[in-house]
């Protein structure tokens, strides 16, 4: 058995946690070698240092109580402050109430559909077009509404161009 | 049956019924919660004081940890011992309390701890026999402590539990949240680290 894993079984050992027949194994090995036996000695001795860590507390437990009671009874104290009466908390239940109704209200105008035709065009005063001026040579303007759409429709028409659609027509 | 972590005893030396003041102290008994926290009360001041290290700071969370026990024992559902879940809680504030703490490890000993008197009486033979025995403890006891100080939260936590607690390593996982592996390497590694460092003074 290597010096490392016997450390690591005797660690386990002294705290009744190795299986027996490693157990066994490792008492063989303590036999045979003399440091592993100190070593077992030296964490003997720094089991028994560590209890010899523990210290009376500073307190009996009958003050540390009275504390500990203390302490309980100022945190209930201090949570029911934070808890409101039952006509503060209808306060703000009503106030959260009203400032969620107010937020859905302005979610609901802000994402609904716009319709630009009856939102913005009734607004603006309608422009009546009565005739189109161009630089076209020759040319002639048409203007009329589209009975279907409502749309004003611009015609420029040059004259063979009339002449076509004449033809088209 | 001798007075352990799952069997403590009350003021008078009797038996305590844990499970029977737990159940009552759930229900919001404060006498039986009393009761229980006064039979663990040097237990947890123990593991604190070994986890931080500072006296003053151990009693002050001693404190914190039986309010917060005193809140939480409603999620004690009583599948493990309540000394496993008492203990987790308490491991849990030491070493949050450590880490936020952020202290520097080379604490002056004297204000860290009150020296050991009874450190003659407690350690063993191998370490007290000499014939400069007196001053040779006291500073085997001082290079003790500094290698204790040396530790991680976490190490020397897990050495504790075993060695003052006496607690199993499924326990001691159980209490840090840890596996079992976890801990006996731990523990191992903790008792190398000290006794490399007690070596120098023997």
């Amino acid at each position: 058995m290597n010096k490392e894993r016997a450390e690591y079984w005797l660690s386990q050992a002294l705290d009744g946690e190795l299986s027996p027949r490693r157990q066994r194994r490792l008492e063989k090995a303590l036999a045979k070698d003399p440091s592993l036996a100190d070593l077992r000695e030296q964490w003997l001795a720094i089991g028994l240092s560590c209890r010899a860590q523990t210290v009376e507390p500073p307190q009996t437990p009958e003050a540390a109580w009275q504390d500990v009671q203390r302490a309980i009874r100022l945190s209930a104290d201090e949570s029911t402050q934070r808890s409101p009466s039952f006509f503060g908390g209808l306060w703000r239940w009503s106030l959260s109430a009203a400032a969620v109704l107010m937020l859905s209200v302005g979610i609901w105008w802000g994402s609904r559909p716009v319709d630009y035709t009856r939102a913005v065009i009734p607004l603006a005063e309608r422009t009546q077009v009565e005739w189109v001026e161009s630089d076209l040579p020759d040319a002639i303007s048409m203007v009329y509404e589209d009975g279907d759409t409502g749309i004003t429709v611009i015609w420029v028409m040059m004259d063979d161009v009339q002449e076509d659609n004449g033809h088209a027509g | 049956m001798s007075p352990n972590a799952s069997n403590p005893l009350n003021a008078d030396g009797e038996a305590v019924d844990v499970p029977r003041l737990v159940q009552l102290a759930k229900e919001g008994n404060e006498a039986a919660f009393g009761e229980l926290m006064q039979a663990y009360y040097a237990r947890v001041y123990g593991l604190l004081k070994g986890i931080v290290r500072h006296e003053d700071d151990a009693r002050d969370l001693s404190q914190q940890v039986w309010v917060k026990v005193w809140h939480k024992l409603d999620s004690f559902k009583g599948d493990s011992d309540f000394y496993t879940w008492l203990y987790r809680v308490a491991t849990f504030a030491g070493l949050d309390f450590v880490r936020k703490r952020k202290r520097q490890r080379e604490v002056e000993l004297s204000e860290a701890m009150e020296p050991n008197r009874d450190a003659d009486a407690i350690l063993p033979p191998s370490l007290t026999s000499r014939p400069d025995s007196a001053a040779q403890t006291a500073e085997i006891q001082t290079v003790f402590e500094r290698a204790l100080e040396t530790l991680s939260p976490e190490h020397r936590t897990a050495l504790m539990l075993r060695e003052v607690e006496g607690l199993s390593y499924d326990e001691i996982a159980q209490v840090t949240g840890c596996r079992r592996g976890t801990v006996m390497s731990r523990i191992f590694y903790a008792r190398k680290s000290i006794q490399e460092q007690l070596k120098d003074v023997r």
